[in-house]
C-alpha cells in the first residue's frame, strides 16, 4: 500500500468527484460486467472487476497509464470509475478507430454493444462477444437515418456515442411530425388540467403541420369524435408502432441526460417516466419563453379511457432552443434604449453573479480533472498511434458525473427563467406598450384568474355539503359518492363492478378538491386574522360568535360516521 | 338538573373534539345501495345507518390519531375490482389528510 502511494501522488487519488458507490459501478452495470441483480453479491463483483481488469490489460493499456492504481479485489477505484466513464460515456467522449473484433468479449466490444442497447438496436446482452448481428445492427442503425447521414459502419459506432445528438438527429431526420401514444391509469396525479383541449390541440397543429398525416389521424381519431371518447382502436395500434416504442426510448434518455429519469430505459411510459416527464417539460415550461405562454397543456394531454397523447415536437423544440449557445452578450442584451444595460442594475447583477459562481465551480473542478486526464489522454493516443482516439476536451469527469451533469442543466434552465424575468422587467420599465409587457402583464392576469379560480373551487367545496359524486355518463345516477364531514372526515360508498375509468375519475375530483381547499382555507385564515386586527379587543369575542354560528350552520345533516355507531 | 345539562354539553364538546383531532375515512362497497344512496332527477340523498349499509360490505377504514398513530381495517381476502376500490379509499384518505392538514394551517394562520 505504501508502494501504492509513493508511485501515485495524493492529489490523484483525492480526485475524484463525490459519487456514490453504485455510480461508481454504474458503467459495470452497463458494459455488462455485473448484473444489477448480482451487485450485491461480493462473490460476483470480485469476478466482475477481474474481468474488467482482465480485458482492460488486453486492450493494451497498462496500469500506470491511467496515473491511478487498480482497486481492492471487491472495489472499483476512483480512477478505475474515472476510466469507465471516459470511455463509456454518453456525451461523445470516445471516438472509435476501427470496429471490435467479432468473436471477441473486449473492453471495446462492451462499448460498442452498449451504445447499440441503449439506442434500441441491441440485444441487451454486452458480455457475449461482438458479432454479425451486431453489425447488421449497426447497418440497421445506418440504414435508418438517410446515406448521407452516414457512410461508414465506424461513423454510425461514433456517432451513437453522443447519445443527445443522435437523439436530436433521429427527431430531425424521422421524427419531426410524429406523436406519442401511451396508457396510463394515473393514481394521484390530477388530470383535469391536462384533458384534451384546444391549447394541446393548436400547439401539436402548430408543430407538425395541417397536412402532415398524422395530424390528419390525430383530428380524425381524436377530435371529430360525436361520443367524445377517442378511437381507442386507432390509439392501441399507434402505441403498438415500433416507432411508438422508439420515441419513449428516445424521451427516457433525454431525461436520463438532464438528471430527471434515473432508472432502466425500457421504452414503457409508465408513472415514473410520466413523473419524470412532468417534471422536465415544467423545466422548460418555466425557461422557455419563445411562446408567449408555454404551457403544460401544449405538450401533454388525457384523451380519455386511460388513454394519453404527448406532443414530443413541441418537448424537442424547446429543448433544442434550450441547447443553442448564449454569449453573455446575449444573456445581458436589452433593447436599446430600454434601460441602460447595466451590471450595476441589482436585479440583472444577482444573474451576473449567478453565472460567475457558477463558473468558479466549473474552474475548480477542471483543474483537477485535467491533472489525471492529461495522463490518460497521452496513454490513449499512444495505443492507438493515431489522433483519433480522444476524449473531449473541457472538464469531462466533471460533464460525466450524473449528479453534476444534472445540476448544472437544472441550474441553467433556471438561470434563463431569471434572465428573462428580468428581461421582461427591465423593458417593463422600458417600454410600456411593448407588445411583450402586455404579453407580461396578460400572464400575470391569467396566474391570478387561475387562483381565484382554484379559490373559488374551494370556497364551493367547503361551504357545500361536501360531497363528491361520480355519476353514470348515461344513467346520470352517482356510482360512487365520498360524503366529507365538516372535520373531513369520510365515507366513500362504491358500487361493485365499476370500471377502473369511473374510480380514476373519482380520485381525481377527491385529490382536486381537497387541493383547492387548502388554497381556499389559508385564505380563510387570512381574512379572520385581519378581522381579528381590525375589530380590536372588544370585537374579538362578538367575531368569535360570529364564526362559530358561521360554521355551525355549515355543519348541518347527519355526521354519516357517528350515525353508524 | 342544571348539572346534567352541563355535563351533557361538555360530554358534547368533549366528543367534538375527539372528532376534530381524529380521522376517519370509511369505504364501503356493494351490488345493492340502493338503501344508502338515492337519486332522482334534481336530488341525491345519502343517508348511512344500521338498516341502509346492511347489505353494504366494510372495504377498508382508516383511523388516524392525532400523534399519527393509524389503524388500518382492510377487508381481505380482496378481489380485482375491489383492489380497484381500495386506491379510491386510499385516495380519500389522502384527500381527507391534506384537507385536515389545510385546516390546521389555518388555524394556526389565525392565531399567530
Amino acid at each position: 500500500m505504501e508502494e501504492l502511494e509513493a508511485l501515485f501522488p495524493a492529489e490523484a487519488l483525492d480526485y475524484a468527484v463525490q459519487i456514490s458507490a453504485e455510480n461508481q459501478w454504474q458503467f459495470m452495470l452497463d458494459l455488462g460486467y455485473l448484473a444489477k441483480e448480482n451487485f450485491s453479491r461480493e462473490e460476483d463483483r470480485v469476478k466482475a472487476l477481474h474481468d474488467f481488469r482482465k480485458e482492460y490489460h488486453e486492450a493494451g493499456f497498462k496500469l500506470h497509464h491511467i496515473g491511478l492504481p487498480f482497486g481492492l479485489n471487491h472495489q472499483l477505484s476512483e480512477g478505475e470509475a474515472h476510466f469507465l466513464r471516459k470511455l463509456a460515456g454518453i456525451e461523445g467522449q470516445f471516438n472509435f478507430e476501427k470496429l471490435p473484433e467479432t468473436g471477441r468479449t473486449s473492453l471495446f466490444s462492451r462499448i460498442a454493444k452498449m451504445r447499440l442497447d441503449l439506442l434500441g438496436f441491441g440485444s441487451g446482452a454486452n458480455d457475449l462477444p461482438f458479432s454479425f448481428a451486431d453489425i447488421k445492427a449497426l447497418d440497421d442503425a445506418g440504414n435508418w437515418f438517410s446515406k448521407k447521414k452516414f457512410s461508414t459502419r465506424i461513423e454510425v459506432l461514433n456517432a451513437m456515442g453522443d447519445t443527445g445528438d443522435f437523439v436530436q438527429r433521429a427527431w430531425e431526420e424521422l421524427y419531426r411530425q410524429d406523436i406519442v401514444y401511451f396508457k396510463l391509469i394515473p393514481t394521484v396525479q390530477p388530470i383535469d388540467e391536462l384533458e384534451q383541449g384546444k391549447h394541446f390541440s393548436r400547439a401539436l397543429w402548430k408543430s407538425i403541420g395541417e397536412d402532415s398525416k398524422t395530424w390528419k389521424a390525430y383530428k380524425k381519431a381524436v377530435l371529430d369524435r360525436n361520443d367524445g371518447d377517442p378511437d381507442t382502436k386507432f390509439l392501441q395500434s399507434q402505441i403498438a408502432r415500433p416507432d411508438n416504442s422508439r420515441m419513449i426510448r428516445f424521451i427516457q434518455l433525454m431525461l436520463q441526460s438532464c438528471g430527471a429519469y434515473t432508472e432502466e430505459i425500457d421504452e414503457d411510459l409508465g408513472p415514473v417516466t410520466y413523473d419524470a416527464l412532468i417534471d422536465a417539460v415544467y423545466l422548460l415550461d418555466k425557461a422557455d419563453d419563445d411562446d408567449d405562454d408555454p404551457d403544460l397543456r401544449e405538450y401533454i394531454a388525457y384523451l380519455g379511457q386511460g388513454y394519453w397523447a404527448f406532443n414530443q415536437a413541441f418537448f424537442f423544440e424547446a429543448a433544442a432552443r434550450l441547447n443553442k449557445p448564449e454569449t453573455d452578450a446575449d444573456l445581458f442584451k436589452l433593447k436599446a434604449g430600454v434601460v441602460s444595460s447595466e451590471p450595476e442594475d441589482e436585479e440583472m447583477s444577482f444573474y451576473k453573479r449567478f453565472s460567475e459562481e457558477f463558473g468558479k465551480l466549473q474552474q475548480k473542478d477542471k483543474e483537477k480533472a485535467d491533472k489525471v486526464q492529461a495522463g490518460i489522454l497521452n496513454v490513449a493516443k499512444k495505443l492507438a498511434g493515431k489522433e483519433e482516439v480522444h476524449f473531449m476536451g473541457f472538464a469531462d469527469s466533471f460533464r460525466s458525473s450524473r449528479f453534476f451533469k444534472g445540476l448544472k442543466r437544472f441550474f441553467r434552465l433556471v438561470g434563463r427563467f431569471f434572465k428573462r424575468i428580468f428581461n421582461k422587467l427591465a423593458e417593463f420599465i422600458g417600454e410600456m406598450k411593448d407588445r411583450n409587457v402586455l404579453n407580461f402583464v396578460q400572464l400575470i392576469f391569467r396566474k391570478a384568474g387561475d387562483a381565484l379560480r382554484v379559490l373559488g373551487e374551494g370556497l364551493r367545496f367547503l361551504f357545500s355539503d361536501r360531497k363528491i359524486y361520480t355519476k353514470d355518463s348515461e344513467t346520470k345516477a352517482p356510482l360512487v359518492i365520498t360524503d366529507f364531514t365538516m372535520t373531513f372526515d369520510a365515507v366513500t360508498t362504491v358500487q361493485a363492478g365499476l370500471s377502473p375509468e369511473v374510480l380514476s375519475e373519482h380520485m381525481k375530483h377527491c385529490l382536486r378538491s381537497s387541493r383547492s381547499l387548502e388554497t381556499v382555507l389559508v385564505f380563510i385564515g387570512k381574512v379572520i386574522h385581519f378581522l381579528l386586527l381590525l375589530a380590536g379587543p372588544a370585537g374579538w369575542f362578538k367575531l368569535a360568535l360570529e364564526i362559530i354560528r358561521i360554521f355551525r350552520d355549515i355543519k348541518k345533516g347527519v355526521d354519516p360516521v357517528r350515525t353508524v355507531k | 338538573m342544571a348539572n346534567e345539562k352541563i355535563k351533557e354539553w361538555l360530554q358534547k364538546v368533549n366528543e367534538g373534539i375527539k372528532d376534530a383531532v381524529t380521522l376517519d375515512v370509511t369505504t364501503l362497497t356493494g351490488d345493492d345501495l340502493k338503501g344508502v344512496i338515492t337519486f332522482d332527477e334534481t336530488t341525491l340523498r345519502f343517508s348511512i345507518t344500521k338498516d341502509s349499509i346492511q347489505k353494504a360490505t366494510l372495504l377498508a377504514h382508516t383511523h388516524i390519531e392525532i400523534d399519527q398513530d393509524t389503524l388500518l381495517f382492510i377487508k381481505s381476502p380482496l378481489s380485482e375490482s375491489e383492489k380497484g376500490i381500495l386506491d379510491v379509499h386510499n385516495a380519500a384518505a389522502k384527500a381527507a389528510i391534506e384537507a385536515r392538514h389545510a385546516f390546521v394551517k389555518m388555524i394556526a394562520e389565525i392565531v399567530t
